[in-house]
């Protein structure tokens, strides 16, 4: 009953506009309101364990790599490295959007940096070759879902940390749906590109330029190798991953091309702080939260009460996706991974589903939404930068988020989309 | 009373903002060095793992109430946004009512908390009590109760123009 009164005050709070760690504060609360016997000292102490995790320092070290990768100037090389690799095709401009999320995904991660620093590049650039104004804040909102599921991917490091699923092979599980969002999304263009005749570069790349071009490029570049590559090996943890990236940027924005401030630097690491401050509070809400709900048995009951209805799993796969989805549009998804993650993984391990694969769908799932009406970030952002009204952007953008959900049926039926690399890997 | 208040809450994200930034620039470092430490001389410090978690909770409270003064926590806005618009004025003075309501409680049990664990040492740096790490709780529901105060005399005043970051333009570069 007064797990009951807990879930509801949670909505109500939640409803009002309250953030949603004060949400699970009070919903907490109320449930601790009606067991006299548990101690209010219980919130202080869960909260502090919570956080208290050596995987999750990970966070802000990784938030803050992306930061200064992002200020050293990468965006404008890998906006040039892509220009010269897909420029040429018919509609280059939108393939090039596209193929940059797909690089700077592996860079930064954060998917509004990438429309914020692609787009007020791109967009101006696409709008003035005559492109259509709502056509390219579209594909710079679409492109961006690439970048939290390219590794390396926060939503990962999160369902990884709360599910105990190695975050490396979560990672090289990411790479193939995170490049067929962008491979399908490219189709996309092409269509429009034959409809319409859009523009294509028609200056060639010489190949001392080239070269030079890769030059430039390569140090960012390699910033998701070297943490990829860390991890899957097994030479360093996701923290200590994160923290070499970290000095590898302050390598290259202080050694290689000498362009970050100090002043630049300070306020891009309390940036970073304060950014995971917010996601680290709400792990740890969640997980006082999570306590009382496993303890009431809540993810069992509801695991039971799914497979009452349906046995099926791919019947139950339709479910789970289809409330993800509508819960992505109303929620960022770091968060929202942080509360669904413990509150499924009983019921993906009752269908039978990898946790691996169930991983990554729950956070492809979950990342759609930041390109979706009525409150995806990339959306708004894009709509924004490009003057064009929001409602335009939102019907330019579902042939895109389309590619999005066929990629998501990919990742739900198809298990060798995610297991193939690992598996290659690793062997397992 | 009202230049007071806003001194006050400007104090408060000043000093958390601060210690975000302290927190960092403590956490880089300190975890950086470990793995060196681990590549190269095969063994790792105990303490500095202990320095970084002490860093981390901090940076974690202090950025929490730092991001409700920047109105940059995840929510959920749209409900009242349907709401009329007379209404809304009096459902975000509700909420910011309830949430200095949580801050409170998170002062009084972090204060009893951080009270009790006294004489409990960290583990590696004994001379350190764990209060010090506590302490970061009832702090930030400090902070966070001034902040909400400081919304609702605003809220109050003169609506919701006032309030902290609230368009999309903060977004742009």
């Amino acid at each position: 009953m007064s797990v009951a009164i807990m879930i509801a005050s949670f909505f109500v709070f939640l409803a009002l506009g309250i953030p949603v760690v004060l949400s699970l504060l009070a919903g907490s609360l109320t449930y601790l309101a009606f067991n006299p016997d548990l101690s209010i000292l219980l919130i202080p102490i869960k909260l502090f364990r919570a956080t208290d995790a050596f995987v999750f320092l990970s966070v802000p070290l990784f938030v803050l790599a992306g930061k200064l990768m992002n200020l050293t100037g990468t965006t404008e090389s890998l906006i040039e490295f892509s220009d010269m690799l897909v420029g040429r095709l018919r509609g280059g401009l939108a393939h090039v959007n596209i193929v940059v999320s797909m690089f700077f995904g592996g860079c930064t991660g954060a998917a509004i940096s990438d429309t914020t620093a692609v787009g007020s590049v791109l967009i101006p650039s696409m709008v003035k070759k005559g492109y259509p104004k709502d056509f390219s804040a579209a594909v710079t909102a679409a492109s961006s879902t690439m970048g939290p599921i390219i590794p390396p991917s926060l939503a990962f490091i999160l369902y990884g940390a709360i599910s105990n699923v190695s975050i490396g092979d979560l990672f090289l599980a990411g790479i193939i749906p995170g490049i067929l969002v962008g491979v399908f999304q490219m189709f996309v263009v092409f269509y429009y590109a034959k409809k319409y005749n859009f523009p294509k570069r028609e200056r060639r790349y010489t190949a001392r330029q080239a070269l030079k071009c890769f030059k430039e490029v390569s140090w960012g570049l390699m910033l998701p190798v070297i943490i990829v590559g860390g991890i899957a090996t097994g030479f360093c943890t996701p923290t200590e991953a994160a923290a070499i990236a970290v000095f590898y940027s302050f390598f290259v924005g202080l050694v290689v091309y000498r362009n970050l401030g100090l002043k630049q630097i300070l306020s891009a690491m309390r940036d970073s702080a304060i950014e995971s401050g917010a996601i680290m509070i709400i792990v740890a809400a969640a997980a006082l939260f999570g306590w009382v709900l496993a303890m009431e048995q809540v993810p069992m009951k509801l695991a039971e009460a799914i497979m009452n209805v349906t046995s099926s799993p791919w019947q139950v796969l339709i479910l789970v996706n289809l409330a993800l989805l509508l819960l992505g549009m109303f929620m960022d998804y770091a968060p929202a991974v942080i509360l669904v993650t413990p509150i499924l993984i009983p019921l993906y391990i009752q269908i039978g589903l990898d946790p691996l694969q169930a991983g990554v769908m729950t956070c492809v799932n979950l990342i759609t939404g930041l390109a979706t009406p009525p409150v995806g970030c990339c959306l708004f952002a894009a709509s924004v930068i490009s003057g064009e009204a929001f409602e335009k952007v939102c019907w330019a953008i579902f042939p895109f988020i389309l590619m999005n959900l066929l990629v998501l049926a990919l990742v739900s039926y198809c298990p060798v989309v995610t297991t193939f690399i690992p598996k290659v890997i690793f062997g397992h | 009373m009202r230049k007071m208040l806003t001194s006050a809450a400007d104090l408060a994200w000043r000093v958390s903002r601060l210690v975000c930034l302290v927190a960092m620039i403590i956490l880089t470092p300190v975890v950086f060095a470990n793995i060196v430490l681990r590549f190269f001389w095969g063994y790792s410090l105990g303490w500095s793992s202990e320095v970084a978690r002490y860093a981390f909770v901090w940076l974690t409270f202090m950025g929490t109430a730092t991001a409700l003064r920047d109105n940059s926590h995840a929510k959920i806005e749209l409900i009242i946004n349907l709401a009329p618009r007379t209404w809304q004025k009096y459902i975000k003075i509700l909420a910011c009512v309830l949430i200095a309501l949580l801050s409170l409680f998170l002062i009084v049990s972090g204060i009893l908390q951080t009270i009790k664990v006294w004489d409990v040492s960290a583990a590696y740096m004994r001379f350190l009590s764990m209060s010090w790490m506590y302490l970061a709780i009832p702090l930030s529901g400090l902070f966070m109760l001034i902040f909400m105060i400081e919304n609702i005399v605003i809220l109050c005043q003169e609506g919701e123009k006032k309030l902290a970051r609230e368009d999309m333009s903060c977004l742009l570069p």
